[in-house]
């Protein structure tokens, strides 16, 4: 990489940018951490918009990565897709800085060729981002504000560094990240949500009817969480429309006494076209520099446009809602479409637009205090601190849609994303997006179907569920009931090229495991002795395949579009205390070796 | 009172037990006595075998006083344990995880190895009684093991079997049965199958391939597969009816002080039930007798317990 036209060394290197003076410090921590700082030189309030720190002419194979929660994150040759990136040049979902797609590509956070790893460790203050064009990758931070006279700030950090072992340099990242970053504690959950059976379709009935439900099939939810489609319109959070007649506070209610965290579904930054907080609040929106709000994005039917969260009405605003719905009893709170609030525009104040998504972030975390945020449709390195849990894949789907991986909803991609963001579990609770186990209205063979539900169980992220209880099968149950017997376990994923992957899980409560991904259109022939470096040898070793049960041979092939799950089994060690009770009767207790009081919890009732 | 007394007419030994009387009968979860720190156990557990507080037989008997000399009796000789399946109150075989089970058949074989060591014991035999219907005092899950100082009655008539049989009778069911529509589950090591000679509706034998005869001869992987094929064949049970299937499962293992190699290793699922709803009863026929009557055909119980499904 060079830096400035230089080679990356250490020490200090200044340069003239423009108006600006940019230094940056490079020291060697297990390859090079960069620190950057900008100053303005002039006499004059400067506009920053986006600089360029360094190059590096990158191998054909990249692995890429999307700004936001349902953007892909996956090897690409850049040369191949260039042209189809095009039509993004206008689009903030897939982009804060959409118009660099006129000439290039763009990988978010961080990007890795087959030798070098590079990525910026946080997102407080600029957008860093990496631009491949014509076989070259800029390195670049967007700043999008004002630096007065002589102004100086310091900006995001990036750490490059050579690797031989791609995954092992992701989790050396995750933990530089989190390192940099103040990280919520959190824990996965299991839950039942609204939006893949009902979508919009939802009602104080139907929420009531699948709230019944969760206590006859007798799973152990933590969360029942409404989504989209109770609110009048986006913005107009705390008025319900006609299908819910008794109001939000009713269901919270109704959902709590069913002994389970009541959870709702917001879009806090987006405003749409026809909601009140548009007609009377023109005032809370990012604008152009003519003054005219800019569209973030259209959904619904409906130009959505963007909070702007430096305005401290709207951010009392934005405050009131939350402490509304907390108030109401809600304890989960999936906020969505949350890149709304961090489009390039006007706003109040003179602050970058990742400044101000976290002023807004910042309110909503410390509004709802305790409680658990799942932050979806989000930037990712500006929410660190602020959610407990993450969308990081494109929405699921009952169909497989193996052709576009431009974020839009797929079971392929969407577990794909959450194999390759598998890292990011150290920055929150990853959510893989919902499970569905029903086998009737969908599109999914019972292999993908098997993908779908297991994959998120393995991963150990969010697992929530999303069928039609009252459709579901017993054959459904028994199959979510088995899948979240592979929860509680520690995941590596290994990248072994874009369609192919293998999940090494240890101390999951069905014990270790290994499993095998193939999101291809082709068979797979796989020799377990292969990864053997992934996994530790057993005393009496023996190799399972579920959920045939039958021993694992170690040549297996796995048909496109499937998973091979392997129990790695051997000789169990219990430990064995002996105790006399109080009236000399004999007492052995016997653990096992993972027991940590919580892992051997029925998931059901 | 605690001793055995033999019965003459029909040369088995019974247990008088009176302590087995004080038991408490299904308390709600908050009293539960098996809950970690409530009464058995003072602190967290992952499984345990304790002594029973209200046991049938110990290791130290009262003494007995001599009986008419056209009696025989014998001091209650011998070890009755609680085997605590899991701390989880609301779990089940059904529900458990498979490494939790696979835990279980450790601590049995644990048990059988340490109990083997005290002469007198004849017959090691673990159980579990599940629902009110068979008599569960509790509702934890949980199972006994009853180490006797002679072989029980059927027991016996198991043996007697197996000396007038050449080969072994459960090695040739096993291959029969192969051929049939009768296997409820097909593991890796062990079988479970609905048997032609079925005596309760619903009645499930779990055979090991090889022929073993104790816990102590599995090897793990061979653990593991029992583990799988106790999950199946309880969770199909649970979905059955779709309610909480009651059932004795009895493990026959060989006598101990001597062992007997040529016995192979079961276990027997004895359900009551023969419907949702309907119970069958050991009534006078069954107890007086020993002779049963099945109103399910084995071929028809097999087919739903085939079709039933589970969690795995």
């Amino acid at each position: 990489m060079n830096l400035f036209g230089k080679p990356l060394d250490y020490g200090v290197r200044k340069r003239k940018v423009g108006y600006l003076e940019v230094s940056l410090s490079i020291t060697q921590k297990d390859g090079y951490e960069i620190e950057i700082e900008i100053e303005n030189t002039t006499e004059d309030s400067k506009f920053i918009g986006d600089l360029k720190i360094g190059d590096f002419e990158p191998s054909e194979k990249i692995l890429m990565n999307n700004y936001q929660s349902w953007g892909p994150c996956t090897f690409v040759k850049p040369s191949e897709i260039i042209k189809s990136m095009h039509e993004l040049s206008d689009n903030f979902v897939a982009s804060p800085v959409p118009w660099e797609f006129k000439d290039g590509l763009i990988s978010d956070y961080f990007i890795a060729d087959d030798k070098t790893f590079a990525g910026f460790l946080s997102s407080k203050v600029t957008h860093p981002y990496f631009k491949w064009h014509d076989g070259m990758v800029d390195v670049k931070i967007y700043v999008g504000k004002h630096l007065k006279p002589h102004e100086k700030i310091k900006v995001e950090t990036l750490w490059v560094k050579d690797f031989s072992k791609l995954e092992e340099t992701l989790e050396l990242y995750a933990k530089k990240v989190a390192n940099s970053n103040t990280i919520k504690k959190f824990r996965p959950l299991f839950g039942w949500e609204s939006w893949y059976s009902y979508y919009l379709n939802i009602s104080q009935d139907s929420i009531i009817g699948e709230l019944d439900r969760t206590s006859e099939i007798g799973m152990k939810y933590e969360v029942f969480q409404i989504d989209d489609g109770y609110e009048k319109d986006i913005g107009d959070w705390l008025e319900t429309n006609e299908k819910f007649p008794e109001g939000l506070e009713f269901l919270s209610k109704k959902i709590k006494k069913s002994n389970m965290m009541s959870g709702i579904w917001t879009a806090p930054f987006s405003i749409s076209e026809t909601s009140s907080i548009f007609k009377y609040h023109k005032d809370f929106l990012v604008k152009d520099e003519n003054g005219i709000p800019i569209v973030a994005y259209e959904n619904w039917n409906k130009k959505i446009y963007a909070l702007d969260t430096s305005n401290p009405d709207a951010l009392f605003w934005l405050g009131e809602i939350f402490s509304t719905l907390k108030g109401y009893g809600y304890e989960f709170f999936k906020i969505d479409f949350l890149f709304a609030g961090m489009i390039p525009g006007k706003r109040f104040l003179d602050v970058t637009p990742v400044e101000a998504y976290r002023m807004g972030m910042k309110k909503i975390a410390d509004t709802v205090g305790n409680t658990h945020v799942l932050g979806c449709g989000a930037p990712l390195l500006p929410s660190i601190g602020y959610v407990d849990s993450m969308r990081i894949g494109c929405d699921t789907a009952p169909e497989w849609r193996g052709e576009l991986d431009m974020g839009v909803s797929s079971a392929k991609f969407s577990i794909r994303n959450a194999l390759t963001r598998n890292f990011m579990n150290a920055w929150w609770v990853n959510d893989p997006d919902c499970v569905m186990v029903r086998s009737s209205d969908t599109n999914l063979t019972n292999s993908e179907r098997m993908i779908n539900i297991y994959i998120p169980a393995l991963l150990n992220g969010q697992f929530l569920e999303s069928d039609f209880l009252g459709k579901l099968s017993d054959d459904d149950l028994h199959l979510l009931g088995g899948a979240f017997n592979f929860r509680n376990g520690i995941s590596k994923v290994i990248l072994l090229d874009k369609e192919r992957y293998a999940v090494v899980t240890k101390k999951s409560i069905n014990g270790d495991i290994i499993s095998f991904v193939n999101l291809s259109d082709f068979e797979w022939k796989v020799e377990i002795e292969n990864y053997r470096p992934f996994f530790d040898e057993k005393v009496d070793e023996f190799f399972v395949l579920y959920p045939s049960m039958k021993h694992a041979k170690n040549e297996i092939k796995i048909v496109p579009h499937a998973v091979a799950i392997i129990m790695h089994r051997g000789k169990r060690n219990l430990r064995r205390d002996d105790e006399k009770e109080d009236d000399g009767r004999d007492i052995h207790y016997y653990w096992g070796e993972e027991y940590d009081g919580t892992s051997t919890q029925s998931y059901n009732r | 009172m605690m001793e055995l007394r033999h019965n003459p007419i029909t040369d088995e030994w019974i247990i008088i037990s009176s302590e087995t009387q004080k038991r408490p009968v299904l308390p709600q979860k908050e009293a539960c006595p098996l809950c970690p720190g409530v009464l058995e156990m003072k602190h967290d557990y992952d499984l345990t075998a304790f002594d029973n507080r209200y046991p049938a037989l110990r290791l130290d008997p009262p003494e007995i006083s001599k009986p008419d000399p056209a009696f025989e009796n014998a001091p209650s000789y011998g070890k009755c344990e609680v085997i605590m399946f899991t701390s989880d109150h609301n779990s089940s075989l059904s529900r458990m995880p498979i490494g939790q089970i696979e835990k279980l058949v450790y601590v049995w074989e644990d048990r059988t190895r340490d109990l083997m060591k005290y002469e007198k014991i004849k017959y090691i035999f673990p159980f579990e009684n599940r629902g009110k219907e068979v008599g569960a005092s509790q509702i934890h899950p949980h199972g006994q093991l009853y180490a006797f100082p002679f072989i029980p009655k059927r027991i016996q008539s198991m043996i007697d079997a197996i000396g007038k049989y050449k080969g072994c009778a459960i090695c040739d069911v096993i291959k029969a049965e192969e051929k049939t529509e009768n296997i409820v589950y097909d593991g890796e090591h062990f079988i479970a199958l609905v048997p032609y000679f079925a005596r309760f509706p619903y009645e499930v034998h779990v055979y090991p391939r090889r022929h073993i005869s104790f816990f102590t001869e599995m090897t793990p992987s061979e653990k593991f597969d029992l583990a799988v094929t106790l999950k199946v064949v309880t969770s199909k049970y649970d979905s059955l009816f779709d309610n909480e299937f009651p059932y004795m499962m009895e493990i026959f293992q060989s006598p101990v002080n001597p062992v007997m190699k040529n016995f192979h290793f079961h276990i027997e699922f004895n359900p009551p039930k023969r419907d949702k709803v309907n119970v069958k009863w050991m009534a006078s026929v069954e107890t007086g007798t020993w002779a049963f009557i099945n109103p399910l055909t084995p071929s028809d119980a097999a087919k739903s317990l085939k079709n039933a499904s589970y969690t795995i």
